[in-house]
C-alpha cells in the first residue's frame, strides 16, 4: 500500500490537495515535515507546496547535497529548504516528490524550480504548478506520463498511477490479459488439423476450455467466441462496446495501417478499440493470417503501450 | 518456467498444453514465455537469463508445435551454477553491468536502453543507492564519454553486493515503521537502569514491558534480515562482512527474550539477571548503531568512489 504524503506551509493548500487526491489515496497531509508521524508507511509520495519567499542560501546549499556539484542556483521559494535534510534522511522511502508551486510564484522561477528539482536523485521527482484543483490536475497531466492518469482522479486512474510507481504498467497489464485470452484460439486451430479455412476456428472454439479464464479474459475470450460466428455480433455487443480498452491516438494510428497492410475489412465505425481489435482478429480467413494478425496486435500493444483508457 | 504474465499459464492451460504434470516439471526449469521481444526484455537485469545458452525462450503467438516441443524440451533441461546465480538481484546487476560495460564500447544506443532498465531494478531494489552514480553515468553516456562511463561502471560491480547486505536492514533505519532502537531496547533499557538506581519500582519496568512486548518482532525481523541476504545473491566476502554482528544480535536477543518473558510471565527475576540483560540491551543498541554507521559510511563510499572514478580519467 502507497501511500500519499502532502507537505506545504500554506494551509490553504490541504483542501485543495485533499480535494483532488484524497477520495483515492487518503493523503497524510502536515504543514512541516517535523508534524510527519513516526511510523512512516514503508514507501509514499511526497508533496511540497512552495508559496513563499525564503533563505536562497539555505536553499541552494541543502539542494547542492542531494543534486551534487557545484552549480549555482537561481531564485528559489520554499518549504523546500527546512524539508531537505528530512528528504536525505527518508530519500529510501520516498517513492516520489511533487513540487507544488503556488499561485505568488512568478512562471521564470517555476522554470527554475523545475529544473532544478528534475536534478535530485533518481527519477522520482515530478515537479508541477497549480493554483487549483483544476489547474493541479491539467498541471499533473501535463508533466511525466505516471501523472496523467490522474486526469480525472478516478479510482482506476489513480490505481493505475499506483501500478506505475510499483513498477507495472497498467497499460502494458491489460494488453498482454487481452493477448493471452486470444492465444487458445490460434493453438487449437492449428490442433485441428484445418488451417486454411475457418472451419478450423469454428472447431477450436469447441475446444478452448473457457473455465481457464475470469475476469477481463473471459470475457475476451466470450467476446472471440461470438466474434467466429459473426463479425457483427462481436463488434455489436453492447458489452464489447462498454469495453474500457482504447488505443492511444499514435497507437490507433499505427494499428489502422496494420489493418490496412492485412487488407482487412475493419469498419471505422466499431465503437472501440477492442471492438476493431477483435474484427481484425476474427477476419482472419487461415490459421498464418490469424497468427501474423495475432503479431501485428502484439506490436502494436506492446511496442508502443496504449494511453489509460479515459473514464 | 517464467512467464512474462501469469495470463500466459492461463492461456496454455485453456489449450490444453499446460497440465498437472508438466507444470511441475517446468516449475524451475529454465524456460521463458512472453509476448514481448525477447531482446528488449534481455535489457532488464531480472531477465539477465535468458542470455544463457540452455534457456529455452519463446515469444508468442508461436505455432503449437513450437511450443509444445518448447515445454517437452525445457523439462528435459537441467539448471545450471549460472542460471541459478541469475535468478538473485546481485548476480542480475552483476551481470548488467558487464553487459553494460561492453555496450559502451560498441552499441551506445543498446547501452543507454540496458542503463534505463538498470536504473529502474536500482530503484525497485536498492533505493537510494545508486541513484547519483546511475544519474552521473545516464549524463556521461549522453556526451559519449566511454573512458569516464567504464569507470563508473566497474566502480557499481565494485559495490553493488555490499549495498544489497546492507540494504537489507533497512526496516532498521529511517522511514522505516518501527524505530527498533529508540521504541523497543531504549526504554526498556531505561526502565531496567531507573530501577537499579532505585528510581522506580519493580512493577513500573514489567508495565514497560507489558506494553511493549518488542523483542519477539525483534528476533523475527532478524531472521528475516537473514533470509535477505541470503536472497540477494551477493558474494561471500559481502555477506561475511555483517554476519558476525548479525550473529551477535542474535545471541543477544535470544539471551534477552529469557528474562524478558519470564519478567512478563510474573516470574521472579534476580537483579544479576536484570543487570545482564540491561548490558544486553546495551550491546543490541550498540550492535545496531553500528550497522547503521557502516550502512551510511557505504552509501558515501559508494558516491564517492564513483564520483572519483569520472573525476580520474579526465
Amino acid at each position: 500500500m502507497i501511500s500519499f504524503v502532502t507537505v506545504y506551509d500554506d494551509p490553504s493548500s490541504q483542501q485543495m490537495i485533499q480535494n483532488v487526491l484524497s477520495s483515492e489515496l487518503q493523503p497524510l497531509c502536515v504543514d512541516d515535515t517535523s508534524k510527519l508521524p513516526a511510523e512512516l508507511p514503508p514507501a509514499f509520495l511526497l508533496a511540497f507546496h512552495l508559496s513563499q519567499c525564503q533563505g536562497v542560501g539555505v536553499v541552494e546549499e541543502s539542494l547542492k547535497r542531494l543534486v551534487g556539484g557545484d552549480s549555482t542556483f537561481p531564485t528559489l521559494y520554499g518549504s523546500l529548504a527546512k524539508h531537505v535534510n528530512w528528504i536525505t534522511r527518508n530519500w529510501d522511502s520516498v517513492l516520489g516528490l511533487i513540487v507544488l508551486s503556488g499561485p505568488g510564484v512568478p512562471a521564470n522561477t517555476q522554470t527554475d524550480i523545475t529544473e532544478l528539482i528534475c536534478r535530485l536523485p533518481g527519477e522520482r521527482v515530478r515537479p508541477v504548478g497549480f493554483t487549483s484543483p483544476s489547474t493541479l490536475r491539467s498541471g499533473l497531466t501535463m508533466c511525466h506520463p505516471p501523472w496523467t492518469h490522474l486526469e480525472n482522479a478516478s479510482p482506476g486512474a489513480v490505481q493505475r498511477l499506483i501500478d506505475e510507481l510499483c513498477g507495472s504498467d497498467a497499460s502494458v497489464e491489460s494488453a498482454l490479459q487481452l493477448l493471452c485470452a486470444l492465444l487458445p484460439f490460434g493453438l487449437l486451430w492449428e490442433a485441428s488439423c484445418e488451417t486454411s479455412s475457418q472451419s478450423g476456428l469454428i472447431r477450436a472454439k469447441r475446444d478452448v476450455c473457457l473455465d481457464e479464464f475470469q475476469g477481463f479474459e473471459r470475457f475476451i475470450a466470450d467476446a472471440v467466441l461470438n466474434g467466429i460466428d459473426g463479425i457483427a455480433d462481436a463488434t455489436r455487443n453492447p458489452a464489447v462496446a462498454r469495453i474500457d480498452f482504447r488505443l492511444s491516438k499514435s497507437t490507433a494510428t499505427s494499428f489502422m495501417e496494420e489493418c490496412k497492410a492485412h487488407n482487412a475489412k475493419v469498419e471505422a465505425k466499431c465503437q472501440t478499440s477492442l471492438a476493431l481489435a477483435l474484427q481484425f482478429l476474427t477476419d482472419s480467413q487461415s490459421l498464418p493470417e490469424w497468427n501474423s494478425r495475432l503479431g501485428s496486435l502484439r506490436d502494436v500493444l506492446l511496442l508502443e503501450a496504449p494511453e489509460a483508457p479515459k473514464e | 518456467m517464467t512467464l512474462e504474465h501469469p495470463s500466459i499459464a492461463t492461456a496454455l492451460r485453456a489449450a490444453g498444453l499446460l497440465y498437472g504434470r508438466l507444470t511441475a516439471k517446468l516449475a524451475d526449469a529454465p524456460l521463458f514465455v512472453a509476448w514481448s521481444s525477447l531482446d528488449v526484455l534481455a535489457l532488464r537485469p531480472e531477465y539477465a537469463w535468458l542470455s544463457l545458452k540452455d534457456t529455452v525462450c519463446i515469444q508468442l503467438p508461436n505455432t503449437l508445435a513450437n511450443i509444445t516441443s518448447a515445454l517437452h524440451a525445457a523439462s528435459r533441461v537441467s539448471k545450471s551454477a549460472d542460471y541459478l546465480r541469475l535468478q538473485k538481484p546481485v548476480g542480475q546487476m552483476d551481470s548488467s553491468l558487464r553487459c553494460l560495460a561492453n555496450e559502451i564500447a560498441s552499441d551506445k544506443e543498446r547501452a543507454a536502453a540496458r542503463l534505463s532498465e538498470i536504473h529502474r531494478f536500482c530503484i525497485k531494489r536498492w533505493p537510494g543507492w545508486f541513484d547519483t552514480p546511475l544519474h552521473s553515468l545516464k549524463q556521461l553516456l549522453r556526451v559519449g564519454d566511454r573512458p569516464a562511463s567504464t569507470a563508473l561502471v566497474e566502480c557499481l560491480l565494485k559495490h553493488c553486493g555490499r549495498a544489497a547486505v546492507y540494504d537489507c536492514f533497512k526496516q532498521f533505519f529511517h522511514g522505516a515503521g518501527r524505530d527498533i532502537v529508540n521504541q523497543g531496547p531504549g526504554p526498556s533499557r531505561a526502565s531496567i537502569d531507573y530501577f537499579l538506581q532505585g528510581h522506580i519500582d519493580m512493577s513500573d519496568v514489567i508495565e514497560v514491558f507489558t506494553e511493549d512486548p518488542w523483542w519477539p518482532g525483534l528476533a523475527k525481523a532478524l531472521c528475516d534480515v537473514s533470509s535477505q541476504i541470503d536472497a540477494t545473491g551477493a558474494p561471500r566476502e559481502d555477506v561475511d562482512a555483517v554476519s558476525p554482528r548479525l550473529e551477535s544480535l542474535r545471541e543477544s536477543v535470544s539471551r534477552l527474550s529469557e528474562t524478558l518473558d519470564a519478567l512478563v510471565g510474573g516470574q521472579k527475576v534476580a537483579q544479576e539477571s536484570l543487570r545482564l540483560a540491561e548490558s544486553e540491551l546495551a550491546e543490541v543498541m550498540d550492535i545496531i548503531s553500528k550497522i547503521s554507521e557502516e550502512r551510511e559510511s557505504l552509501r558515501r563510499t559508494v558516491e564517492e568512489e564513483c564520483a572519483h572514478a569520472e573525476a580520474s580519467v579526465h
